[in-house]
């Protein structure tokens, strides 16, 4: 394998496989950019309801579900209703951190594996390795996925892989969004020799 | 679930979401939202899915 690309059924399969392990197992839909974002929306205060509809609905989850739900974050909540669930609070450091570890240890097995600080000769040869234009074009770049999964509620994992598997028209909408935007700003640059 | 009302509503806080996780996500059978568009019936927009109705009914801005 040493210098190949890896087949590609490889990572559909593994795609497939963990987004339908996924929901299964934590009781939650799969979304990268969600499980990044949740890393830092921990001890976030519970908003005041806002309508005399919101107050009211409040009420009635309390009277359906009990005091404890109304004071629990919607994971502690989820688990305490799936306790046969390893609950999404556990499974996702388990993911992130499978998502550096994964590649790597299969890497090692078939030999593939080396340490690299460069993010590949296209960005290198373009940007640099070191210095402050790499660092902020990442920057940058990192801000606006951020900004844009955010502003979309999903990422190509969430919308283009969970929301479209199973047939959700905003994932599909979204998801057409993305892709045909890409696929213009590659062509854009490239047709005015920007590579 | 794209056509509930109450769906997006659940979705006002984390508390609220309750809601999804116990019936639209697990036992949407058992809600009577979903029972009533099965039989074809009209669902009022202040129907919970215990049956029980809530005092006031949501708002088309909210």
């Amino acid at each position: 394998m040493n210098g190949e690309f890896w087949p590609w059924w490889w990572g559909a399969l593994a795609i497939g496989g963990i987004a339908t392990a996924y929901p299964l197992i934590s009781g939650r839909m799969l979304g990268v950019s969600s499980l990044y974002a949740s890393l830092f929306e921990r001890g976030r205060p519970r908003r005041e309801p806002v309508s005399e509809f919101e107050a009211a609905l409040m009420a009635a989850t309390e009277a359906e579900f009990g005091a404890d739900v109304m004071k629990d974050t919607t994971e502690d909540a989820r688990s305490k209703l799936s306790r046969w669930r390893l609950g999404a609070e556990a499974v996702r450091p388990l993911f992130l951190v499978g998502m550096i570890v994964g590649p790597a240890l299969l890497g090692l097995a078939l030999g593939d594996f080396r340490w690299s600080l460069t993010l590949g000769k296209d960005f290198d040869g373009r940007y640099g390795t070191f210095g402050a234009l790499p660092i902020a074009v990442l920057v940058v770049s990192g801000i606006l996925i951020g900004f844009g999964t955010r502003l979309g509620g999903g990422c190509t994992s969430g919308h283009g892989i969970s929301g479209v598997a199973r047939g959700q028209s905003g994932s599909l909408v979204t998801t057409a969004v993305f892709w045909s935007t890409a696929l213009g700003a590659a062509w854009i640059f490239y047709l005015f020799g920007v590579r | 679930m794209d056509r509930c009302e109450l769906y997006g509503a659940f979705l006002l806080n984390s508390s609220l979401k309750t809601w999804q996780i116990r019936y639209c996500e697990g036992a949407f059978t058992e809600c009577e939202r979903y029972r009533l568009v099965c039989g074809h019936q009209n669902v009022p927009p202040n129907l919970l899915p215990n049956g029980k109705l809530l005092p006031v009914a949501k708002k088309k801005d909210e």
